[in-house]
């Protein structure tokens, strides 16, 4: 059983994962109080879902980009579990976690996340298979680098606050808002295949994907 | 009780492990030197630091104590004051290990740990005393009635002496921190060289301030040639740390006086310099003066550890939606 959180941006997602089928889920809207709500979520989804501590395998955790505070806040939790329970932590990006709510898609998906200062972070996946492979590195740039894609007719995937600028600004069709896309549940699902075949992450010094300085 | 502390409120990961009261038996201190080549804290280094170093500081804290995470009986951490992304790291990291490991936990405030770290070294520190808490980001003067009951006497209205000291070592072209390139550089120094001003703020204040000084100082070499300044830098240097230890030394003492008080606690970064240490030993006439080794003046988690312990061990405990508090006061 795999316990995943991720508090990149304004959703507390976590999800419990066991033999690949998703035993719960919940995403809470704590805004910016990631560093005060963390461990009281999660001793309240973990007793919702008959769970206790002991029974878990695995950490699974969302390494970023996202919110600086927030990615070191569950990156802190999670390298606790992970050492008090002795058990290994497994992560992957939050761009490609996010590729996972476009499934069985024909044309190439843009994930993006508002980067704040004028930027975004983004990468581009080809979702047409089980598991969305990637395209792109994870990026962060002023949208107008976007502006090929949406020429290419990709699928946007990202917040509704900037849906409305990318329709008009770039003419972008389909423009899909992953607000209330749980980001904990691909991340467990990946994150139990990785822990099964022994590819976890190097705890102790590990570091969330910042993308910037 | 074997307490586990933890404390990264600045640009220190620290880890230590402390049986109750007093057995200190692992202190490990990561000092992050990535700050220096900007010539002070550079806040999101601060966090990015701790979160990549925390686990091995705790860990190293476990093994050279010869102890299991297992074995802590409670674990206590540094909430505030502090930089809060910084507070976040460790703060998070101690409520998730409690929680997961099933501890006793206790969020401790950072000047309450400077004043336990006397009570780590000297049982005879015994309350009631007079405080002065003393760092880069701290100016304080506390009447200490009992553990854990504290009055604030006063405060700095501006910088922080320690703070004075690394911008002073900014103007006169020293390195960074301040506190150890100005005591090294003063070594050889005429203290009366110059007589920089001494803030007093009122005759019975106990309030302080340091950001006229460290104007003084820049005021003072702004018309002097550079050869001037290289040749009587040691004397700038002394005079200028003899008027900082001047202040704090007269203000403790006179508080001890007022008080009618006979200890005196002084902690914090700044008590290590040497010139406050000898200055208040000079004045002191009577009253028992306590100043933590060097190691545990500058910030560390065994006095965070020693706090923890006194109030784990009263039943305190503090919930698990603990918030980081940058501006916590005493």
């Amino acid at each position: 059983m795999i316990l995943a959180i991720d508090s990149s941006g304004l959703n507390l997602g976590l999800a419990l994962v066991d033999d690949g089928v998703c035993w719960s889920s919940q995403l809470l809207k704590p805004g910016l109080k990631h560093g005060e709500v963390l461990q009281t979520a999660i001793a309240d989804f973990l007793e919702k879902s008959q769970v206790e501590f002991r029974r878990l395998t695995a950490i699974g955790i969302t390494l970023g980009p996202g919110s600086f505070t927030g990615l070191r806040i569950g990156m802190a939790a999670a390298k606790a579990y992970s050492y008090s329970l002795n058990i290994p932590l497994t992560g992957i990006s939050t761009l490609e976690s996010g590729a996972f709510g476009i499934g069985g898609s024909a044309k190439p998906v843009v994930v993006l996340f508002d980067a704040k200062r004028n930027e975004i972070y983004w990468a581009v996946f080809d979702c047409s298979g089980d598991t969305p492979s990637r395209l792109t590195p994870d990026m962060v740039s002023p949208a107008e680098r976007l502006e090929e894609f949406a020429r290419g007719g990709c699928i946007f995937f990202g917040p509704r606050s900037l849906g409305e600028a990318f329709r008009r600004d770039f003419s972008v069709a389909d423009y899909r808002d992953n607000d209330d896309f749980n980001l904990a549940i691909p991340e467990a699902i990946r994150g139990e295949i990785d822990a099964r075949r022994n590819m976890y992450l190097e705890r102790d010094e590990l570091v969330p994907i910042y993308l910037r300085n | 009780m074997l307490i586990l502390g933890i404390e990264t409120s600045c640009d220190e990961t620290a880890a230590a492990i402390l049986t109750t009261p007093r057995t200190l038996l692992a202190n490990v201190v990561y000092s992050q030197i990535i700050h220096q080549k900007y010539g002070g804290v550079v806040p999101e280094l601060a966090s990015r630091e701790h979160i990549k170093r925390l686990v091995g500081v705790v860990d190293e804290s476990l093994t050279r104590a010869g102890q299991q995470l297992s074995d802590i009986e409670g674990i206590a951490v540094t909430y505030g004051p502090g930089l809060v992304g910084a507070l976040l790291v460790g703060l998070t990291f101690a409520k998730s290990l409690a929680q997961a490991a099933n501890k006793p936990f206790i969020g401790i405030n950072h000047i309450e740990g400077h004043i336990f770290s006397n009570y780590l070294e000297s049982p005879e520190c015994r309350p009631p005393f007079v405080a002065l808490v003393v760092s880069g980001g701290h100016s304080s003067l506390f009447h200490v009635r009992a553990w854990g009951d504290y009055r604030l006497l006063g405060k700095t209205r501006d910088d922080a002496p320690g703070e004075a000291f690394d911008k002073v070592a900014k103007i006169l072209g020293l390195s960074y921190p301040g506190g150890p390139a100005i005591q090294k550089a003063a070594e050889n120094g005429n203290p009366k060289f110059f007589r920089f001003p001494r803030a007093t703020m009122g005759k019975d204040s106990y309030e302080f301030s340091f950001s006229g000084l460290k104007t003084a100082v820049a005021l003072y070499i702004k018309d002097k040639a550079p050869e001037f300044i290289r040749e009587h830098l040691a004397d700038i240097c002394a005079s200028f740390q003899e008027s900082v230890c001047d202040i704090l030394a007269r203000k403790a003492i006179a508080a001890c006086r007022d008080l009618r008080l006979e200890r005196l606690s002084i902690s914090g970064g700044v008590a290590m310099n040497k010139r406050l240490r000898e200055m208040v030993e000079e004045r002191a006439d009577g009253i028992k003066v306590f100043k933590p080794s060097p190691l545990l003046c500058t910030d560390n988690a065994a006095m965070i550890a020693a706090a923890g312990g006194w109030h784990l061990e009263r039943g305190e405990r503090s919930p698990l939606n603990l918030n980081a508090v940058p501006y916590l006061q005493l």
